[in-house]
């Protein structure tokens, strides 16, 4: 349920703001104001007309009305304070503690508040992770290497989850690794114990691939010396891939080999 | 085999086009000339790139030679042809090509082949109901100017109206471009029935980047078929790409 207070005396907006943020409402506020904000470096804005959002876990957002992002922001607040100054000036003090940051925004008008209790229990879900990269490449693992023919996803090893596992061209087991981001040593050391503890458990060893749209040369190094692969792949040509599956083409395999066109 | 070809810009803005759609391909040197037919991982393009012998300005081979070439590494190679190279390609011992561009000096790049399983593509058989040429240039402003609107083009034909509506539509804009013989848009235009058509633009986009590599391009569509775009290169070459519709 959410209220709205407009054309507001001072006194009333205040007390609307202090019995919200006691609440734990979320709030917009719509006004006039100046931000100083302190702490691990200063900044001081002026006046000018902007949309303050104190969300319900006391994370704080200063918009003005252009822009994406916020132009101030408290990531998370320990105290929300909020006072009158001078007779008709309200100021909201939003302090973290650790850093220790405060930012103050000093109104010289409200033009509106909103404030309420929102309910959410939605599910973000991020267009491409890990396991979508993961299932992607199951289903083309040519754009791993030529002729791989993946078995099995997340195959349980000892301690952990090979995230694809399959067989090259010549019949050879391969393990793949795959990170969504740019790939360090540490991936490199998870990827050389599923080998070994492969190699251990059926006697052949395996080859190992990291998968990753980036690897650090501290990873090629240790690659190198633990005698792994890796394949860089673009995120982008598989999200492709990806939305592709969502839109749907016509595949040119339909119209393929039923008689010479030309 | 050994092929001396004239103008190695063709192939520079040729294979920057396919090279977007296809990480790697097989060259195909027969009696016939050179050739390159590709389907891409999702079957939605087909790319059709053929130099016939006649186009060549030497040509030795012996016997059918198939050479497979990662297009990142021949496209980077290419993009050092300028205005008055010739291009030369050689295959060597121990499965190499080597790249040659003839102009003021020689400057030659050797890269590996690489073993393919060359797929052997059928011809494809579509029955096209439009058929447009372009300057390439129209086309791929066309195509870029719609680009940031969708990610589709929805291409209309009325028979009687002679002329092409191509359309973009996101949730806040709509585009439309009209393209007719008087407007200069179109060299030559022809109908056998009203259609329409939507192909996604990403591949459109990719496939343009070839508009430098031809003085004109034959496109041909229908009402839910594959589009063929087809840029006559000099000398009979063709650089053909056949793109799959999107299902509404």
């Amino acid at each position: 349920m959410l209220d709205m207070v407009r054309s507001g005396s001072v006194d009333e907006y205040l007390e609307v703001l202090r019995n919200s943020i006691s609440k734990r409402e979320l709030i917009i506020i719509i006004g006039e104001c100046t931000v100083d904000y302190s702490g691990r470096s200063e900044s001081k804005l002026t006046s000018g007309e902007r949309i303050v959002v104190i969300k319900q876990d006391g994370a704080l957002l200063i918009h003005r009305p252009f822009g994406y992002s916020p132009v101030n922001w408290q990531p998370s607040t320990v105290v929300i304070e909020v006072r009158k100054i001078d007779d008709d000036r309200i100021v909201v003090t939003a302090i973290r503690s650790k850093p220790r940051e405060i930012l103050n925004i000093n109104f010289s008008r409200i033009d509106l508040i909103i404030h309420g209790k929102l309910v959410d229990h939605g599910e973000f879900i991020m267009y491409m992770d890990e396991l979508d990269m993961r299932d992607i490449l199951f289903e083309h693992p040519e754009m791993i290497e030529k002729g791989l023919k993946i078995v099995e996803k997340e195959k349980p090893v000892n301690g952990g989850y090979i995230d694809l596992f399959g067989y090259d061209v010549n019949g050879k087991p391969v393990i793949i690794e795959l990170k969504r981001v740019t790939a360090g040593r540490d991936a490199v050391l998870q990827l050389y114990s599923y080998v070994k503890k492969y190699e251990e458990k059926l006697g052949v060893k395996p080859r190992g691939i990291l998968v990753a749209p980036a690897i650090s040369s501290s990873a090629i190094e240790a690659l190198n010396k633990l005698r792994l692969e890796w394949r860089e792949i673009d995120l982008k040509k598989l999200w492709s891939f990806k939305k592709q599956k969502e839109v749907h083409h016509e595949s040119l395999l339909k119209y393929l080999g039923k008689r010479g066109e030309r | 085999m050994r092929l001396r070809f004239a103008d190695a810009r063709t192939w520079r803005y040729s294979m920057a086009a396919v090279g977007k759609i296809i990480d790697e391909a097989a060259y195909r040197f027969n009696e016939k000339g050179a050739r390159l037919r590709a389907i891409d991982p999702s079957r939605i393009v087909l790319v059709d790139f053929s130099i016939p012998r006649d186009a060549l300005l030497e040509y030795e081979i012996e016997k059918e030679e198939v050479v497979g070439i990662n297009m990142e590494d021949l496209t980077k190679i290419l993009r050092r042809a300028t205005k008055g190279d010739e291009l030369e390609l050689k295959t060597l011992e121990g499965d190499r090509l080597a790249v040659s561009f003839i102009g003021r000096g020689t400057r030659t790049f050797i890269i590996p082949s690489l073993e393919t399983m060359a797929e052997e593509l059928p011809e494809l058989s579509v029955e096209f109901t439009v058929k447009a040429k372009f300057p390439p240039s129209v086309f791929r402003d066309l195509i870029k100017e719609l680009e940031p609107i969708s990610d589709a083009i929805e291409f209309n034909v009325v028979k009687d109206e002679e002329k092409i509506i191509a359309k973009a539509i996101s949730d806040i804009v709509e585009a439309e471009i009209e393209l007719t013989i008087e407007s200069g848009a179109l060299l030559e235009f022809e109908a056998k029935e009203d259609a329409k058509a939507i192909y996604t633009v990403d591949y459109l986009s990719d496939i343009v980047a070839a508009s430098q590599a031809a003085e004109e391009l034959i496109f041909e569509f229908g009402t839910g078929v594959p589009c063929k775009i087809e840029y006559t290169l000099s000398r009979g070459g063709k650089l053909i790409f056949y793109v799959a519709p999107r299902i509404e």
